[in-house]
């Protein structure tokens, strides 16, 4: 087989094949609105295959031929730069969908049809959804659809993806292109460029790469662009020949054009672009376009002293939002669940140890993570709104500064922050970060960010030790949070990442008013990855603390043991927690302390429960117990260990999973070891000032 | 010429340092292929005219390409860029 | 035109004012004891700083053209301050029904923010008319 065009000859007309579409667009495009307006909200959401990027994928029926849609990451050109990117291309390339979709944000046609023309020249089958033309219209452009359709040879579909415009006519599209024969694009490149890509397709033609999933053209242009993974590709085969008169051409033709090639091609491609665009797009003048009132709220919003102050209360009432509008419903759910449904399984004919399986295990753990819902989804949408709004892009520009300060880029300020609510899914969000190593950082310091399931610990000692300044207290609990993640990175800044961050690259979209739906669908994309990922695990741990503490070193203690601290004091966890006491020794935390905070590495907030069981008194009763074995001071040096500990079972499931376990096993290693340092430095100034 | 300002700017600057409201030409970028790569792909391409919007000196810009758009660029992008300052 | 830059003078006076007696009462120099009228915690008081300098600044700069833009900032952080309060006000009065808290939340809604919010609602109305 010598190098053939593109793909397999599609099969015609056969109904019961699954046919592949991707989606693919420019990030901010609306291309995940779209997305959930095609396929309903049915997407089902699952990972690259090898790595973690997130893969959304939905099936839907078009007259009768079973098409699924891939979602693929936001990208700018066909050339990877983050790992989102490398994904999206290695699909188009590798798994051949029959057609792709590209999202087009009307308002900015010169940049969106940079994407386009490479994917026409990699001869895929394509459909150009041409989205936000609400907005198009607003800022005063005419785009002549028609005329840019038969220019280019392709379907253009406007649409409106918040308002469900179009979104018909786009999957019309779909069937309408499956049988067309793939487009014939080209871009003359002049006559220099021209001959040396015809001098490397005659190379090409002699060898057998026709699985690389693209024409000969392609490779010759990528080839010529210095294209890494398309060199590593040929090495792989050992065709280093080809590479070597490949170097041979492209040195001859820099010496002729004296110009870098790489630019002058990429200077082509926008020339071309501008000749489309001069001809197809009229621009009107209009009173006020959305750039205008972008630039007039940016001169305040961006501004380095009321920006900043926008910011921080921004940042206020973002969790005053997620803690206050929650804690009535999480308090609602906590009656619920660990009142009534918990007592409704307790009388159940069922063996004793079943019922308590049921209710003290499983239970346990499903209220654990029902409990944060509300909370959690408070956040999300509020995070998800101010993402629409496009004032996230701001928040990134104004923290960049301050970022930098300790080695990152003001990317990474967003993780952060959604790490305020709840570790797992922060961890999650940082795989949009371009750059390795700020990734690594970031996922080591998020664990420190205090999550909302720790704040029932620091509740309850507050009321008990702090009464007075309860909320400065836990203020400065959080305060230390931050000093230590701070510290660390610029600890980690100077050892292990050496160096600076790269830096990031983003668009600033417009402002925007968001649509409710789209909010809404983004927040329990989220709230369902948490469930995912921490759901079984914390139900799974639940179950096994609750194993360890019916039985002990003598064997079964009988369901008791959960009520009784007589017997749980004779159970696996209490004679474990009895063989670390004495580490824990210049903290004189006995062992019950110790197997509560043994409790909390599932889940941060089960330390209080568990304190209440081992202390045998009701959670009510707890503040009196607690007064008479703790001194304010030993209080607190707990709270900040418990603040500093280890990341939870659920956030180090989601980083074994994004990093590996040894990745993993280091970071809870070494937080356990800053929380007893820290913990230790609290008791002995403590001790000092007082 | 009369504009002092136009005057401190002869020669190629890290586009970190530039002022607000200036309109630069970028001439050439100096960092790893991807981003180099990524930037030429947004359109600052040597050669390119743009606008600086925002600087924050030491920290971030927010640049208006004609063509492309705005975009912001962190700081550590923001000095691999060397640019003139047009008159 | 004179009124409603009085109106814009008031509420921004109204957002500075509160949190300067946040301020005071927490370093102990006066008592004023009227806490439906202060910031409940600094967080709240930094807010109420923000809104107020953002109405002032429109104010002050009318002859310019961040004037407009500076209002709509302004009245949207009032409003969106009142609704997550209102709606937090409003969720603890369900959570009346199912515990024994005291009835003393229902005044909550009459809390200042809530109050300077409403107030802000036709600045907002009239500003978004002008601009999208
Ligand atoms: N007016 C308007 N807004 C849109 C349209 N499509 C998407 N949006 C908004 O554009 C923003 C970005 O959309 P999103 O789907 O998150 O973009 P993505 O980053 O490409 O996935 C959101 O605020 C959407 O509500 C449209 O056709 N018209």
């Amino acid at each position: 087989m010598s190098c053939h065009e593109l793909s397999s000859p599609t099969t015609l007309g056969n109904k019961h094949e699954l046919i592949k579409v991707a989606i693919v667009g420019n990030p901010n495009v609306g291309k995940s609105a779209l997305f959930n307006k095609l396929t309903g909200g049915n997407a089902w959401v699952g990972n690259w295959p090898g790595v973690t990027v997130e893969k959304k994928t939905g099936r839907i029926v078009i007259e009768g031929h079973e098409v699924e849609l891939v979602d693929l990451p936001g990208i700018y050109g066909l050339t990877p730069y983050s790992l989102d990117e490398v994904i999206a291309r290695k699909f188009i390339l590798e798994e051949r969908p029959r057609i792709v979709i590209q999202v087009i944000n009307a308002t900015n046609l010169e940049r969106n049809l940079y994407l386009t023309i490479q994917l026409l020249e990699m001869n895929v089958k394509l459909i150009i959804a041409l989205n936000m033309i609400d907005l198009a219209e607003k800022e005063g452009l005419e785009i002549d659809i028609n005329g840019l359709m038969n220019q280019l040879n392709i379907l253009i579909i406007p649409t409106i993806a918040v308002k469900e415009v179009g979104v018909d006519n786009l999957t019309k599209a779909i069937i309408m292109e499956l049988n067309s024969p793939p487009p014939f694009f080209k871009i003359n490149y002049g006559p220099e460029i021209e001959e040396a890509i015809q001098r490397i397709e005659r190379i090409l033609d002699k060898c057998e790469i026709a699985d690389v999933g693209a024409n000969s053209r392609w490779i010759a242009i990528h080839l010529l662009e210095d294209d890494k993974d398309i060199e590593e590709l040929f090495r792989k085969r050992g065709l280093e020949d080809v590479l070597r008169k490949v170097v041979e051409i492209k040195r001859d033709l820099q010496t002729r054009l004296g110009e870098s090639i790489e630019v002058l091609m990429i200077e082509k491609r926008y020339q071309y672009i501008l000749s489309l665009t001069q001809k197809y797009v009229k621009r009107r003048h209009v009173k006020e376009s959305l750039t205008t009132f972008t630039d007039r709220l940016d001169r305040i919003l961006t501004h380095p002293i009321l920006g900043l102050m926008i910011f921080i209360s921004t940042l206020y009432l973002l969790f005053k939002f997620s803690f206050d509008v929650a804690s009535p419903l999480t308090n609602l759910l906590d009656v619920l669940i660990s009142g009534h449904v918990h007592s409704f399984l307790k009388t159940l004919p069922l063996p004793t140890i079943i019922s308590s399986l049921l209710a003290d295990g499983v239970l346990q753990g499903v209220g654990i993570l029902l409990i944060f819902i509300p909370n959690l989804f408070f956040l999300f949408l509020g995070i998800s709104f101010l993402e629409d709004t496009g004032y996230l892009a701001r928040v990134t520009f104004l923290s960049d500064k301050w970022m930098n300060k300790i080695g990152l880029s003001g990317r990474v300020i967003i993780p952060l922050l959604i790490g305020f609510g709840c570790n797992v899914p922060a961890i999650l969000s940082t795989r949009v970060l371009g750059d390795d190593r700020d990734r690594r950082l970031t996922m080591l310091i998020i664990p420190f960010m205090s999550c909302s399931a720790r704040l029932p610990i620091y509740l309850l000692f507050t009321l008990v030790f702090f009464k007075e300044n309860q909320m400065l207290v836990i203020l400065s609990i959080y305060f230390i949070g931050v000093t230590t993640a701070i510290i660390t990175a610029l600890l980690f800044n100077k050892l292990l990442f050496k160096g600076q961050t790269s830096g990031y690259v983003m668009d600033m979209p417009p402002y925007l008013i968001p649509s409710v739906g789209n909010i809404f669908a983004k927040s329990w994309e989220r709230i369902k990855s948490f469930l995912v990922r921490a759901g079984s695990i914390i139900v799974i741990m639940m179950v096994i603390i609750w194993a360890l503490s019916i039985f002990g070193p003598e064997g079964y203690l009988g369901v008791e043991a959960l009520r009784n601290p007589d017997l749980l004091s004779r159970s696996w966890i209490a004679s474990f927690s009895k063989l670390i006491e004495p580490l824990f020794k210049p903290f004189n935390w006995d062992w019950r302390v110790i197997s509560s905070l043994l409790f909390g590495f599932v889940a941060k907030e089960v330390v209080v429960s568990s304190l209440s069981v081992l202390y045998n008194v009701e959670e009510a009763d707890l503040s009196t117990v607690l007064s008479t074995s703790f001194t304010p001071l030993t209080a607190y040096s707990l709270m900040v260990f418990t603040l500093l500990y280890t990341p939870c079972m659920a956030t180090a499931a989601t980083l074994r999973s994004e990093i590996g376990l040894k990745n993993t096993i280091f970071i809870i290693i070494y937080e356990l070891f800053i929380a007893y340092i820290m913990a230790y430095l609290v008791l002995s100034i403590g001790g000092l000032l007082l | 010429m009369g504009d002092n300002s136009a005057d401190t700017y002869t020669g190629l600057f890290p586009l970190s340092i530039i002022e607000e409201g200036k309109t630069v030409k970028v001439v050439k970028i100096i960092g790893g292929r991807g981003l180099v790569r990524r930037l030429y792909e947004i359109g600052l391409l040597p050669g390119a005219e743009i606008e600086v919007v925002r600087n924050s000196k030491h920290g971030p810009v927010i640049i208006r390409n004609k063509i492309t758009g705005t975009f912001s660029l962190g700081y550590g992008v923001a000095k691999k860029i060397m640019v003139e300052v047009m008159q | 035109m004179k009124m409603i830059n009085y109106y814009i003078l008031s509420m921004g006076l109204t957002y500075i004012i509160s949190s300067l007696m946040f301020i005071l009462e927490n370093v102990n120099i006066v008592k004023t004891g009227l806490s439906q009228v202060t910031p409940t915690d600094a967080g709240m008081a930094l807010y109420f700083v923000t809104v107020g300098t953002l109405y002032n600044y429109a104010y002050f700069k009318s002859s310019e053209e961040v004037f407009g833009t500076s209002l709509l900032l302004a009245s949207i952080m009032s409003i969106a301050f009142m609704f997550v309060q209102t709606l937090h006000y409003s969720l603890q009065l369900l959570d009346l029904i199912v515990s024994d808290s005291n009835i003393e939340v229902l005044f909550n809604l009459m809390r200042i923010e809530i109050v300077l919010g409403i107030l802000s609602i036709p600045i907002l109305l009239k500003e978004r008319g002008n601009h999208i």
